[in-house]
């Protein structure tokens, strides 16, 4: 069996991280988890190399999910970037931009579909 | 006069025909006298120059010649003279118009005086002319300026009344009319405490002695009981109306109907309240959508992995506890936009603060702003309506979060004043406001927010919730450093 993408969930929520995380691992995927911008960019920076999947809610309460997403394409261009988040829906401005110039590579609306996940997944980095 | 006439005059007789000339000529009055048959004998100096005519002209000619048959018409002068030749009885005090080509129009009040001789017979008749045209033009001056305030007085919106020293009521315009339901006759002379609410009559009473005392009341509120028995909210100003010795003579009182003033207030407040949600919107969807996300991704987990025991438990409780926190933001909206029902209950400051920041503390948080609380737990209870408390210290949240765009640190503090008060801080470290923009702040509609942003609208509803609840706001602001708003309320309605 090939080796599914390592992720993180960056979410202030607790048990948002907690609903992702299982819907992640039990589909296979190691997580990691954390409920700040801080303590996201400390994973990164720690994990970087396994990391090839970013789960970002834009709202945190440290730092501007879309700047923190920037910085990430910036450092680590590998990691692909799912925003995840309640504030926007699909057709709203940031999320289209995002995705037309590549600020992101998905977006996922909450409440969201565990099938909306495996897609979006599945289409931005399939597994090997 | 005869030159022998003159002859046969003793001196004295002289001396006093000279006198009487002389005082004829400079009496301020118009003199005419005429003889029977309605001609002038004597026309003194101010007859002439008046009316522009010569002696020449005038002695020795009957009045219709004298005076313009318009004034003769309507004054019918030859048959009052007449009259007074033959009753013996003078005609007096009236008053006639009369132009002499060239000159304005002047006014007269004339007399009509009969000169009788030795036998008691009618010798001649007096006619004296007073010119009453500036007393005249005063009087319609004085008129102008009574009927002009009578005007103001029964068109105005408010209660207008004046009272005799002792509180009864003299006048009661219109618009007390129209409140009251009682007519002014059905008042005069009565006590303004007939109008009173049995509740305030006492206070009443106790105002219009401290008035006689020379006190000043300003937006005092009395319950009016109307014909009907209904009772309405007015703020009363009474003032003291003093003769030119300073001697009190009256008072004049001014109500306003608050009653119809809270109405359009509450309808203001509410759509204010609508507009300031518009502004939250977007926080609040982010706010109700994280627990949906929660408890729906959970529900899926506990339909894809049904045979999982210890994920099962954790759905079940994640997904009871994000429906009760959506229901409870609900819950939390739905107070918010309530209507006030104007009622002042006992409340604690620190809740309604609290209530209202759970309404918007998610949003200051992503927005990077920490929350510092200096509450004092033992703040007394104040009367307030709390659901309007709760819209003007919204109100101060969001003003905060806009003046710190890029994060910073709001402070709430609540404390005694020390006397009869409570003070509520909401001190920011935000843009601060700029000195020429310091007085427009609670203007209705002024903002320095981007079209679509902000109402324009928030801190001018916030001052006129905190009037409505007697308070005060205090603004320090430096520009770049941070702005603390201090509202200050009473524990008690006065």
């Amino acid at each position: 069996m090939s080796e599914k993408p390592r992720v993180l969930i960056v979410d202030d929520e607790v048990d948002m991280c907690w609903a992702l995380e299982n819907i992640l691992m039990l589909e296979g995927y190691k997580t990691h988890t954390a409920t700040s911008g801080k303590e996201g960019l400390e994973l990164i920076q720690q994990l970087h190399l396994n990391i090839s999947l970013l789960f970002l809610d834009v709202k945190l309460p440290d730092i501007d999910g879309l700047k923190f997403a920037d910085f990430v394409r910036q450092h680590y261009p590998k990691i692909k970037i799912i925003i995840i988040t309640g504030y926007y829906y699909r057709d709203s401005d940031p999320v289209q931009q995002g995705l037309a110039n590549n600020l992101f590579d998905g977006f996922i609306g909450k409440p969201f579909n565990i099938s909306e996940i495996r897609s979006t997944i599945e289409t931005i980095a399939p597994s090997q | 006069m005869k030159s022998t006439d003159f002859d046969n005059m003793s001196l004295s007789e002289r001396k006093y025909e000279r006198l009487c000339t002389m005082i004829f000529s400079c009496i301020p009055s118009s003199l005419l006298m005429f003889d029977r048959n309605l001609r002038v004998v004597i026309a003194n100096k101010n007859f002439l120059e008046k009316s522009r005519r010569t002696e020449y002209e005038t002695v020795g000619k009957h009045v219709d010649e004298i005076f313009p048959s318009v004034i003769l018409q309507y004054t019918r002068l030859s048959e009052r003279i007449r009259t007074v030749f033959e009753t013996s009885v003078g005609d007096r005090g009236r008053e006639m118009y009369y132009r002499s080509p060239g000159l304005p129009t002047r006014v007269y009040y004339y007399n009509l005086t009969p000169l009788i001789d030795n036998q008691g017979v009618v010798e001649s008749v007096m006619l004296i002319m007073d010119d009453i045209t500036q007393q005249v033009s005063l009087r319609e001056k004085v008129r102008q300026t009574e009927r002009h305030l009578a005007g103001v007085v029964e068109s105005a919106n408010d209660i207008v009344t004046s009272l005799d020293p002792k509180g009864m009521i003299l006048t009661w315009n219109n618009a007390a009319e129209r409140i009251s339901g009682y007519i002014e006759r059905e008042l005069l002379s009565k006590p303004l405490t007939t109008i009173c609410a049995d509740t305030h009559k006492a206070t009443l009473v106790s105002i219009i002695e401290g008035l006689s005392r020379g006190k000043t009341v300003k937006h005092i509120e009395l319950g009016l009981k109307t014909k009907t028995g209904k009772i309405i909210p007015i703020s009363w100003s009474f003032a003291l109306m003093r003769d030119d010795a300073q001697a009190v003579v009256g008072i004049v009182g001014v109500g306003q109907d608050l009653a119809e003033r809270r109405e359009l207030e509450s309808q203001l407040f509410h759509s204010a309240k609508l507009a300031s949600l518009g502004v939250m919107a977007g926080g609040i969807a982010h706010e109700i959508r994280n627990p949906l996300g929660i408890s729906s991704a959970a529900a899926q987990l506990l339909l894809e992995y049904p045979e999982n025991e210890t994920l099962r438990k954790e759905c079940a409780q994640k997904i009871y506890s994000g429906i009760k926190r959506a229901s409870q933001i609900i819950e939390e909206l739905l107070k918010f936009v309530r209507p006030s029902e104007g009622r002042f209950e006992l409340t604690n400051i620190n809740d309604a603060v609290m209530e209202t920041l759970t309404l918007i503390e998610k949003q200051l948080v992503l927005m990077r702003i920490e929350i510092k609380k200096n509450l004092d737990r033992h703040i007394p209870l104040i009367e307030s309506e709390k659901n309007l408390l709760k819209q003007a210290f919204l109100n101060m949240f969001l003003n905060a979060a806009n003046a710190m765009p890029d994060g910073g640190t709001l402070t709430l503090t609540t404390a005694t004043d020390g006397k009869n008060g409570v003070l509520i801080t909401f001190k920011d470290t935000g843009c601060g406001i700029s000195s020429e923009n310091v007085d427009k702040i609670f203007d209705p509609f002024f903002t320095t927010m981007p079209v679509g942003k902000g109402t324009g609208l928030g801190l001018s509803i916030t001052y006129s919730i905190i009037k409505h609840h007697e308070g005060a706001i205090l603004v320090e602001s430096a520009v770049g450093k941070g702005t603390s708003f201090t509202i200050k309320l009473p524990i008690k309605k006065s």
